[in-house]
């Protein structure tokens, strides 16, 4: 929900939990059933791996008939050196602690340029990816707009709105 | 939109930088705990921290080869005692010598501008990484909390005077070159971050005309994320032009092109690196402080002696030196070389070593007063081991740095206290540094 949750809601929680014994669906429901969880302000950013995992449910998504083998590879192949690049490589934290996933780790000025570099080549060739308009804003979608078709999917992808959950 | 007129802007920011130095006059004058004045360079020096992650072995760098108990603790992976040959330990004085492979620091030690710190490191008895690495990035030995790297709280220092405009808040003066995000360089601070290896030198999408200008525009607002990725781009495209430049140097490269082929493992990636942050330092002037890594270093297994794994990186980290000396040779500028811990004085069953305590610690630069290593070592007796085992850390890594800023940084009692909370300066390596 946020870097920062408010304390309230981290207390309903834990409430939750208490007396529900540990049962997250019920804690879960607490947190979907909070006012705060539904402010858009309130948003994370994507780790590397959030922003690999949701761009490729993007662009293999738009593909009706299913991705040809060899577009398969090319994209995992993308996904893998991004991700060495991004400083999230898969299992490859060395600590039991596992990856940050703050904003204040992810959100680095150079890093951000690699997501827009991963984001173009992964949807070169892509098929329509229109579905995603309606999380894009009114700016994101008019610029886009004005560009050619085939530099359309990537942009939506690199553009600033796919860039947090 | 901010709106000023050009001229009190600009005679704004001389009055503010004669004020700046007038200011760091004051501070000398000021009596401090320091027992010798700072050196006529406090202040402008460029600083280089190289860390080895991992945790390297440092009985195999600086091996004290006049001390029996290494050779019966390491019998298959001790340095032979020197003979005059170039398989054999090369002798810096009866006491210690350098690992074979380190043979290109030879000159460096003999002109006086290479030093070394035999048992130095962190207090912190932990034998995790994790923990050891987050101790020395955040300058708090014992806290595994989050906190600033103190590079970054270093580069906050040493950032212009912030009246200057809005653009000086936002230019780096730290530089980290090889990993995404390393907690030394994290904070508020801005720093500019270099991917490892060839990366650095390709601007990816942005060197597309059309792409780059439908990306920006994109980013085109005042929002934290639209900033933060046009400063990237800007930093980016600067990097990539700035290293294609150099390489289009015939004779510069071919040594890239040598680096490159080489670059296979992580340490031999480590010499790229350095030449891809000499050149970004020397084409920026503004960026002063740097930070290198490269791991492969914790040897548990086979690590070999003359020849083999550990020989091949400190060969590597031996050219990283050489071509850092290359950039970093003015009169205030110093490359810090330094590794979580240390490793078991004591051989495995594998041929490796283990995690250790106290490491050397090296330090090269104009002002250090080199040639010589400096503080304590009382040897490999068993009775003079930290648990039985391991070196002792004689010297907390801070003193070491608070002398190293000091001189060249000239760094405020104040401000090396916030730098590393707690810490106790440490007279004796008073003589660490030319006054």
């Amino acid at each position: 929900m946020s870097d920062t949750p408010p304390p309230a809601v981290v207390a309903r929680l834990s409430q939750t939990f208490l007396a529900s014994q540990g049962d997250m669906r019920a804690v879960l429901r607490t947190l979907f059933e909070s006012p705060e969880f539904w402010q858009p302000e309130n948003r994370l950013f994507k780790t590397p791996m959030d922003f690999a995992c949701s761009a490729l449910a993007a662009v293999q998504g738009a593909e009706r008939t299913g991705i040809s083998a060899e577009a398969d590879r090319r994209h995992l192949v993308l996904t893998a050196g991004f991700l060495a690049q991004a400083g999230q490589p898969i299992h490859g934290w060395q600590t039991p602690d596992g990856y940050k996933t703050d904003a204040a780790t992810w959100l680095a000025p150079e890093a951000l340029t690699r997501r827009a570099d991963y984001a173009l080549a992964v949807a070169r060739q892509a098929g329509d990816m229109g579905f995603l308009q309606p999380y894009l804003s009114e700016g994101t979608r008019a610029t886009i707009a004005q560009e050619k078709p085939a530099l359309r999917a990537g942009l939506m992808l690199a553009s600033p709105d796919f860039m947090r959950k | 939109m901010r709106h000023s007129p050009k001229l009190p802007i600009s005679s704004m920011s001389r009055r503010t930088a004669l004020h700046t130095l007038l200011g760091a006059g004051a501070f000398w004058a000021v009596p401090s705990l320091w027992a010798q004045s700072p050196g006529a360079n406090a202040g402008n020096g460029r600083l280089v921290v190289v860390f080895l992650r991992g945790a390297y072995d440092g009985l195999s760098a600086l091996v004290p080869h006049g001390d029996t108990n290494y050779y019966a603790l390491r019998p298959n992976i001790a340095l032979p005692r020197p003979d005059g040959t170039a398989q054999t330990t090369l002798a810096l004085d009866s006491t210690f010598g350098l690992h074979p492979a380190l043979a290109p620091l030879m000159p460096l030690w003999k002109q006086g501008v290479l030093a070394a710190l035999p048992a130095a490191g962190s207090p912190d008895p932990t034998r995790s990484h994790f923990d050891a690495q987050h101790h020395w990035e955040i300058g708090m030995p014992g806290k595994s909390s989050n906190a600033p790297g103190w590079l970054n709280t270093l580069a906050g220092f040493k950032a212009v005077a912030p009246e200057n405009s809005a653009q000086a808040a936002t230019k780096s003066i730290a530089i980290g070159v090889g990993e995404a995000n390393p907690q030394i360089l994290s904070g508020s601070a801005p720093v500019q971050l270099v991917p490892r290896g060839q990366a650095a030198t390709r601007q990816g999408a942005l060197g597309d005309e059309r792409t780059r200008d439908a990306v920006m525009r994109l980013y085109a607002g005042q929002d934290t994320l639209s900033q933060a990725f046009r400063s990237g781009a800007d930093s980016r495209m600067q990097t990539a032009q700035t290293l294609s430049a150099e390489m289009s140097d015939p004779a510069m490269a071919s040594r890239e092109m040598q680096a490159a082929n080489n670059g296979a493992g992580t340490a031999q990636g480590l010499l790229l690196d350095a030449q891809h942050l000499g050149t970004l330092m020397r084409q920026d002037r503004r960026l002063r402080l740097g930070f290198l890594s490269a791991g492969g270093w914790d040897t548990h297994a086979n690590q070999g002696s003359v020849t083999g794994a550990l020989a091949t990186n400190l060969g590597n980290l031996a050219s990283t030196l050489v071509q850092l000396r290359r950039d970093f040779s003015q009169p205030g500028d110093v490359v810090v070389v330094c590794s979580e811990f240390g490793r078991t004085s004591a051989e495995n069953g594998t041929r490796g070593t283990d995690h250790g305590h106290g490491n050397a610690l090296w330090i090269m630069g104009n002002q250090v007063n080199g040639g010589r290593w400096h503080g304590n070592w009382t040897g490999l007796a068993q009775g003079n081991l930290h648990e039985g085992r391991d070196l002792p850390v004689h010297h907390d890594f801070r003193g070491v740095l608070a002398q190293v800023l000091r001189s060249t940084q000239g760094l405020q009692a104040s401000q090396l206290e916030r730098l590393f909370p707690g810490f106790a300066w440490d007279t004796s390596l008073d003589g660490l540094m030319r006054a």
